[in-house]
């Protein structure tokens, strides 16, 4: 240990720990709020599975409706971990450290959310195990299992790899107070971690082996719920964009999700000394950069369809353009892409409130966007029939409700067991950077440069340098 | 007439969109179901009640409506006959009398017509979905729903149309005849020869003359489908070749300008498999063909419907379930090598009452048996067997 990192990773630990420690009165109460809209999402869902799918908006001719809509949004948030916390990784982008861990549990929570959608969509769920017994796979729905079966272990084998050390922290400033049981879990999951040089290289071989893995793996998964919709002749599902308008629709919404958990625990955390104005700045532009994609391919689609214009195509823009959900849609393009563009974009304000509008503006109209391409796609008739309708009940909106509160209460009950920091990651950046700092102010020191001029420096040097250094 | 409605399925065919019809040609692939597929783009049945609910009373916004076009403007009556052929001609047939209970051929039909526009008006945009007319408001703009209508008036009552056929029968087959033969027995799936022998008012052979068969199908209405053409020889004998795909009996027609002739053919059932589902692109590979699926999928449904679809896939190591599965085999390979690693994380000497390496040996047996799972689920699916194709 290097006497001079010593304050500030006491610092850190104490700030990082010391939520785990205390438990107020609000958290509970708001535990308890959770838990009962998750209770009454199960008494909709336990009236869903008595009278059957009736009780649902869905019928014969709209037969996908909220859940769908959920399962893409979750299965899209759930990018924003694995996904950007392995390319920042990846690319030794030396600011994500106070990030990623907050990025992986929303990856590993969402995900398993989401996965849960299409089953609570069945009429007879027990009917599951019939994809395992009896799957084809010329079904992208096995291809969904397949592949959110893979992304799911491996987001929390790469949420559990970066915690090991932190793991270990906790076991060793566990107070007398720790039961045996509770002593006894920290230590099976420390995997007996003593931060040694050789303990350190295998556990980074580990990671750096997981990042490169996951991030073929989420591009994979979005890939495959595009096709559910994609691999089908219905206008606005018939595209051969889809894959990659749905990855790139994921990423959006998964950055602008992180942002919001960022802000959140933040404030209540009071993590302002490790998540800066700097991170909410880097993760704004990463943002804009998807939104333009996203705007991109949103522009190309509809103007490819449109020029085309077959009869059906024809009902699905009038629906969208003008018609029933035109509402909706331009929900969408005003609030999820022209308002987070001017609030990045246009730099007056504190930064960081207008960024999270930005963010919050960005997830409602995602989710919407995922109603826009889901429903009227079905309402439209393929034959020479009235329209569809769909209209979502009481049960539906119960377990939306409840899909949303689950996964704040998962959120919140893990952030009490496991640090939101990771801690050695945050302490191995601090030193890298304590480090260039020595160098820059020698060099300081021998060209008479300005102190403006040697936090640039710094800057810079950190860039370089952004991968921790070696011990 | 018969040129025209032949022409007409022609034509709805070929109105319909690329994509539709691409859909059409991979689900259906027997005769049958692809002039069902012809049929069913354009609409069903248009039941315009006659008499009986003639007398109901005309709800808002119809009642009291009348024709803009006047009844014997021509130009309307023709975009009305061009509608009439995409979209009601498959139930109405051409003359609109293929259903009894809505029969625009009728003198009557003329007069209520004229009498309550807006009552077929009414009808025809909002159908009669328990009769099986589907309403036109949203496919139809009012104007050509009117167009429509003034059609219809002319089709009631007009004199008989004079046949309009391109190639004028030759001098010699007028007050001919022409026969058919059909052989005894016959299945579906089995090559059969239809015989016409055609010949003119004096008896003599005529030769070197295409007669075109046609099958009636019953959908909604009864339509004539044609299956196919021959030339007269020299013995005024024409022999069409034809491969039923369906079964149960029918009735073949063939038919010379004027000139009809029909004769019932009852068809068994195929005791196998005839043809196989072009579902897929015949790709070159080293391997014999196989199909990706259970045996049943080759096994036709009931009445000879095509089968579900199979994927059809290069035989060998070339299949793409194998490289789904190689993908997957790699991706829960890497994750047992990280459990691996993880587990070789050197254990502390000073901790001895705990096992350390207890989560990372977890964690490596539930990778490896979830992927194991995985494998199995998409090797041993009843759809992952591969099976050569007959």
């Amino acid at each position: 240990m290097r006497p001079r990192a010593e304050g500030y990773s006491e610092r850190l630990e104490r700030v990082a720990l010391s939520p785990l420690a205390k438990t107020g009165r609000g958290y509970k109460l708001f535990v308890l709020f959770l838990a009962a809209v998750v209770g009454w999402g199960l008494y909709a869902y336990v009236t869903q599975l008595r009278f059957g799918l009736v009780t649902t908006g869905m019928r014969d001719q709209v037969m996908w409706g909220l859940y769908l809509v959920n399962f893409v949004f979750f299965i899209g948030i759930s990018h924003a971990g694995t996904l950007i916390s392995a390319i920042l990784r990846v690319t030794h982008a030396g600011w994500r450290t106070p990030v990623t861990r907050m990025a992986e549990m929303i990856t590993v929570v969402a995900i398993s959310i989401g996965a849960l959608m299409p089953i609570i969509d069945l009429g007879r769920p027990d009917r599951v195990l019939n994809m395992v017994l009896f799957g084809r796979f010329q079904s992208p729905l096995l291809w969904d299992i397949l592949s959110i079966a893979s992304y799911l272990t491996g987001s929390l084998i790469y949420l559990y790899l970066p915690l090991i050390p932190d793991i270990a922290l906790m076991r060793d400033r566990l107070g007398r107070g720790a039961s045996i049981i509770q002593r006894k879990i920290y230590t099976w999951l420390a995997v007996g971690w003593r931060n040694t040089p050789e303990q350190r290289h295998r556990l980074e071989k580990a990671i750096g082996i997981m990042a490169v893995t996951i991030i073929p793996i989420a591009v994979s998964v979005h890939t495959v719920v595009s096709y559910v919709f994609s691999m089908l002749l219905r206008p606005g599902w018939n595209s051969t964009v889809f894959g990659i308008y749905f990855v790139i629709g994921a990423i959006f919404s998964g950055i602008a999700s992180i942002l919001i958990v960022m802000a959140i625990f933040r404030k209540l955390y009071h993590l302002e000394e490790y998540i800066t104005e700097r991170h909410f700045r880097n993760l704004s532009y990463l943002l804009l950069v998807s939104l333009l994609v996203y705007f991109y391919l949103t522009v190309g689609e509809y103007l490819t369809t449109g020029y085309k214009m077959e009869i059906e195509d024809k009902h699905l823009l009038e629906l969208l353009l003008v018609g029933k959900d035109a509402f909706l849609f331009w929900f969408f393009v005003v609030a999820g892409m022209v308002i987070p563009a001017v609030l990045i974009i246009v730099r007056r304000g504190p930064a960081i409130p207008r960024i999270l509008v930005a963010a919050v503006l960005v997830n409602v109209a995602m989710w919407i966007k995922r109603f826009v391409i889901i429903i009227p796609s079905l309402k439209v008739p393929l034959m020479p029939f009235e329209f569809g309708a769909y209209t979502p009940t009481w049960v539906e909106w119960s377990i939306t409700g409840a899909a949303f509160a689950a996964f704040i209460l998962i959120f919140a009950i893990f952030a009490k067991v496991m640090p939101l920091l990771s801690i050695w990651e945050v302490a191995e950046g601090e030193e890298t950077g304590a480090a260039h700092a020595t160098e820059a102010s020698a060099l300081a020191e021998r060209t008479g440069l300005s102190p403006g001029e040697v936090e640039a420096a710094v800057e810079r040097l950190a860039r370089e340098r952004g991968r921790p250094q070696q011990t | 007439m018969n040129r025209l409605r032949l022409g007409t399925l022609r034509m709805m065919f070929d109105s319909m969109s690329e994509t539709r019809k691409r859909k059409m040609k991979v689900r259906f692939s027997s005769i049958s179901l692809r002039a069902l597929a012809a049929v069913l783009p354009v609409l069903f049945v248009v039941i315009l009640a006659s008499a009986v609910f003639a007398q109901e009373e005309v709800p808002p916004p119809y009642g009291g409506l009348k024709n803009p076009f006047s009844w014997d403007d021509v130009s309307a009556q023709e975009a009305g006959r061009k509608i009439y052929q995409q979209s009601c001609v498959g139930c109405h047939g051409l003359k609109g009398d293929s259903l009894p209970q809505s029969n625009f051929s009728g003198a009557d039909f003329r007069r209520n017509l004229e009498e309550k526009a807006d009552y077929y008006f009414w009808v025809l945009s909002e159908g009669r979905l328990n009769k099986g007319m589907p309403p036109y408001k949203a496919s139809l703009s009012d104007e050509k729903r009117w167009q429509l209508l003034t059609f219809l008036r002319s089709l009631s009552g007009a004199p008989a149309q004079a046949e309009k056929s391109p190639v004028p029968p030759p001098v010699s087959a007028e007050g001919g005849q022409l026969s058919l033969g059909v052989p005894a027995r016959a299945a579906a799936g089995q090559d059969l020869a239809l015989t016409a022998v055609l010949e003119d008012a004096d008896g003599r052979p005529v030769s070197a003359t295409m007669v075109k068969f046609f099958a009636k199908v019953s959908f909604f209405g009864n339509s004539l489908m044609e299956i196919g053409e021959a030339e007269t020889d020299a013995q005024g004998k024409a022999v069409l070749t034809y491969t039923p795909r369906f079964s149960g009996d029918v009735q073949i027609v063939a038919r010379y300008g004027g000139l009809e002739t029909a004769a019932p053919l009852a068809l068994e059932d195929a005791s196998r498999p005839f043809y196989r589902v072009e579902v897929g692109i015949d790709l070159p590979a080293p391997g014999p063909e196989v199909l990706v699926g259970t045996r049943t999928a080759l096994d036709l449904g009931e009445q000879n419907f095509a089968p579900a679809t199979a994927l059809r896939l290069p035989g060998g190591v070339l299949s793409w379930l194998l490289i789904v599965a190689a993908t997957l085999a790699l991706i829960w390979f890497t994750y047992s090598r990280v459990a691996y690693q993880m587990f070789r994380i050197p254990r502390a000497s000073d901790i001895r009452d705990t096992n350390t390496r207890l989560v990372p040996t977890v964690a490596m047996l539930f990778v490896l048996a979830m992927g194991v799972l995985l494998l199995l689920m998409l090797l041993t699916g009843p759809h992952s067997h591969l099976h050569a194709l007959p």
